[in-house]
């Protein structure tokens, strides 16, 4: 009974703690391991506490955690985002509290080990219904958050980041469990599930099968044109002619493909294609895929912000469109509410969301084939998308960046979290950003070189891609559904505990 | 990148006087700089009559600009189709001298050629070497022109061929060479200004390929057959025209 005073004394506090430690975790300064204790306090507080006391925890979690997260959003962009962050933290809290809620009625009706068992789970689900619709949010992951540690990021080649992420909370979920319980050993399920998740990344990464196909050397030219110089029309010149002579440096190290970042190319692209991008390539005499923004055929107010493919024959064509436009700063209002917002004036955004594209199929200057499957800004933050793209046959993730508006910090958090989208899909991915970091990421999650910010082109070769793992086949769905498993053993165990205390009392109430 | 644009001054024949209809109409055709003992200011260059300077910045949009049209000005350069073997030919151009261009910026230079089409719409010849070489100096004793620092190497485009050609054929800036056995072909490298070059550019250059058997030259007497040089700022809006140079086919030799 002490204890459970002690837990629930404090709800908000004990919330706000593990929001404090999930921001700092999925940041990108090096305390991604905080994500592994992370959920401890708020589940604690939840399995000791009633429903309100709870939902307190949860709404402080939330409220810290993703009001630090996202802090860098309206600090960077501005603008109409300050109210939209004072509005959607606390609706972002929300389903957090829900959560705790939902943990804490577990405990009453199943036992303090039910109430652990459903928190990876929900966790996972939780992640997976905020990323969805038009208004998604796919960031601060818990499994981001791990990303720079290969040995603890394999499980996403399973079950995506959402599995890195349930495994996380499952960590957090028993340290509180061992907190409450104070039994013998109760350390040994934490340390347990620690141990499962790190033996199966070292595993993966121990016995690695060698790469399909041979490496290839990707070039990434990182212009650093200041956000305030981009898409200025008198400054297009000098823009590209800085691209150019990176490129034109880049080839002393023969790369097989030159990528510049989002956006790159200033020019819009109409329905002739972008004869130029062509001919920059075929000066070049290596294919290039570069950012462009796209407009519809006599349509100029309908545009898509697109990766496009040039060839050394002079050839272009779309290697991807952004799927997941940044609501509001970017995307194009396609809903009644946004369509009104946009009256107003509050919604800026004119960019169309683009269809899933099909990966591109490159010849590099050995003569070697390669199907490119192209990943534009934000659409990285999405696993279903590099996903769909290595179950339609991409054998390399090309993932076009552009932070100059949104600041260093997003650069980085970016930089991080594509290194799941490398592991979820084993296919080796660079990322070329304007500003920097730019990465090479092998299949594995390893990063293998990086160029941080400033004007920068550099050349690294590439492995190829590894076996289709099993997320690329099956994707969220079946993992998320697995993970309800051990609540329900739990919640049967505890049913039966329950039955036989019952039958045991009655059995003395006779007896007497 | 190779600095400027002028390869295609390469090929450009300078010119002739201006063009009809625009305000540069004196400039950039003149075979050569304007003799100092004039005393008179050199005339400006195309691009810098119709920028208005010699920086394109103030001009250059980001909105899609795919030429509409094209400049064209004759030149006294020849194209030559020279047949080396039963299958060999080689395409030779001479006499090529433009005034070095003085706007400043990126310059996209597209050589436009006739060149042999099958029955079924395809390329009918295999070019031998990685492009069309373009050279400095007597026949006797060419090398390589150097330009910006690079070798000049005009590599096909077809990219170039189904937009900008495509859209200058359909406006009649082109012939068509419709059921003439030959069809447009580009060649193409980008090159920055070098403001280092001097004040005018002279060129030749040359193209191998080989063709099947029983293919004839280009007709010298068919008006539709030439080959141009086209210097494109591609920044620029599409209501100005890239300057090209025509070149007249003359009869070819064994």
């Amino acid at each position: 009974m002490k204890r459970f005073h002690d837990a629930a004394r404090c709800p908000v506090a004990s919330g706000a703690t593990s929001g404090a430690l999930l921001a700092a975790a999925t940041s990108p300064l090096p305390l991604g391991w905080l994500a592994l204790v992370a959920l401890a306090p708020l589940i604690r507080t939840a399995i000791a506490g009633d429903l309100r006391q709870a939902a307190r925890a949860g709404f402080a979690c939330g409220l810290v955690f993703f009001g630090a997260g996202f802090l860098w959003v309206p600090w960077n962009v501005g603008g109409v985002f300050w109210p939209a962050w004072v509005l959607g933290v606390p609706a972002l809290a929300a389903p957090v509290a829900a959560l705790a809620a939902a943990v804490a009625a577990i405990r009453r009706r199943f036992g303090v080990a039910a109430a652990c068992a459903i928190v990876p789970a929900l966790w996972a689900l939780l992640e997976l219904v905020r990323a969805l619709g038009p208004f998604g949010i796919g960031w601060l992951r818990l499994g981001h958050a791990l990303a720079p540690w290969p040995v603890w990021i394999q499980l996403a080649s399973l079950g995506g980041v959402g599995l890195v992420s349930a495994w996380a909370a499952a960590l957090g979920a028993s340290l509180a469990y061992a907190s409450e319980t104070r039994r013998a050993g109760a350390l040994a399920v934490p340390l347990a599930l620690f141990a499962i998740g790190t033996g199966w990344g070292a595993a993966q990464l121990a016995f690695a099968p060698a790469p399909i196909s041979a490496p290839i050397r990707v070039a990434a030219i990182q212009p650093a044109v200041p956000a305030s110089q981009r898409f200025v029309a008198s400054q297009f010149q000098s823009n590209l002619a800085r691209l150019l002579a990176l490129s034109e440096a880049a080839l002393a190290d023969a790369p097989d493909l030159v990528v510049w970042p989002e956006g790159a190319f200033e020019q819009s692209v109409g329905a002739a294609g972008a004869p130029f991008l062509g001919s920059v390539a075929s000066t070049l005499g290596v294919p290039l895929v570069s950012g462009a923004r796209r407009v519809a055929a006599g349509d100029v107010s309908r545009r898509w912000n697109s990766a496009l493919l040039a060839t050394p024959d002079g050839d272009t064509r779309v290697a991807a469109d952004k799927q997941r436009p940044l609501p509001i700063h970017e995307r194009a209002p396609d809903t009644v509410f946004a369509a009104a917002l946009a009256r107003l004036g509050a919604w800026p955004g004119r960019v169309r969301a683009g269809a899933p594209a099909e990966p591109v199929s490159v010849v590099t200057p050995g003569g070697a084939g390669l199907r490119v499957g192209a990943v534009v800004c934000i659409d990285a933050v999405f696993p279903e998308i590099a996903r769909g793209l290595r179950a339609r046959g991409a054998e390399l993730l090309v993932h076009i960046a552009n932070e100059a508006e949104s600041g260093r910090w997003s650069a980085r958090q970016h930089a991080l979290l594509v290194r799941l989208r490398a592991v979820e899909t084993r296919l080796p991915l660079v990322r070329v950003a304007n500003d920097g970091p730019s990465a090479w990421i092998d299949a594995y999650g390893r990063e293998i070189a990086r160029v941080e910010r400033g004007a920068a082109a550099a050349t690294v070769a590439l492995g190829g891609p590894g076996p289709a793992p099993p997320y690329v086949r099956l994707g969220d769905a079946p993992v998320v559904a697995s993970l309800f498993v051990p609540f329900l053993l739990c919640a049967a165990g505890g049913g039966r505990d329950r039955l036989a205390r019952r039958r045991r009392i009655i059995e003395e109430v006779l007896e007497s | 990148m190779k600095p400027i644009a002028s390869v295609v001054c390469c090929l450009v024949l300078c010119a002739t006087a201006a063009t009809a209809t625009l305000p540069a109409r004196a400039s950039d055709g003149g075979s050569a700089p304007p003799d100092p003992e004039d005393g008179g200011a050199p005339s400006p260059t195309y691009y810098e009559a119709v920028v208005g300077g010699t920086s394109a910045e103030s001009l250059t949009s980001t909105d899609p600009t795919l030429p509409q049209s094209l400049e064209i000005q004759d030149a006294s350069a020849t194209a030559e189709y020279r047949q080396l073997g039963s299958t060999e030919w080689e395409l030779r151009i001479e006499g090529f001298q433009r005034r070095h261009e003085r706007v400043d910026g990126i310059y996209d230079m597209v050589l436009v050629l006739a060149l042999p089409v099958s029955s079924q719409g395809r390329d009918a010849f295999e070019a031998t070497q990685r492009g069309f070489f373009v050279e400095e100096g007597s026949p006797g004793a060419s090398v390589p022109l150097i330009y910006g620092g690079e070798k000049i190497v005009l590599k096909r485009n077809v990219g170039i061929e189904k937009t900008l050609l495509a859209r200058v054929i359909a406006s009649g800036g082109l012939p068509d060479l419709t059921g003439s056995g030959y069809r447009w072909t580009a060649w193409n490298t980008i090159a920055r200004r070098d403001p280092a070059h001097g004040d005018s550019v002279t060129a030749r250059g040359y193209l191998r390929y080989t063709t099947g058997a029983g293919v004839a030259p280009p007709d010298g007497a068919d008006p539709r057959f030439a080959a141009y040089l086209i210097t494109w700022i591609p920044g620029l809006p599409p209501t100005i025209p890239p300057y090209a140079v025509r070149m007249d086919v003359q009869p070819g030799a064994q």
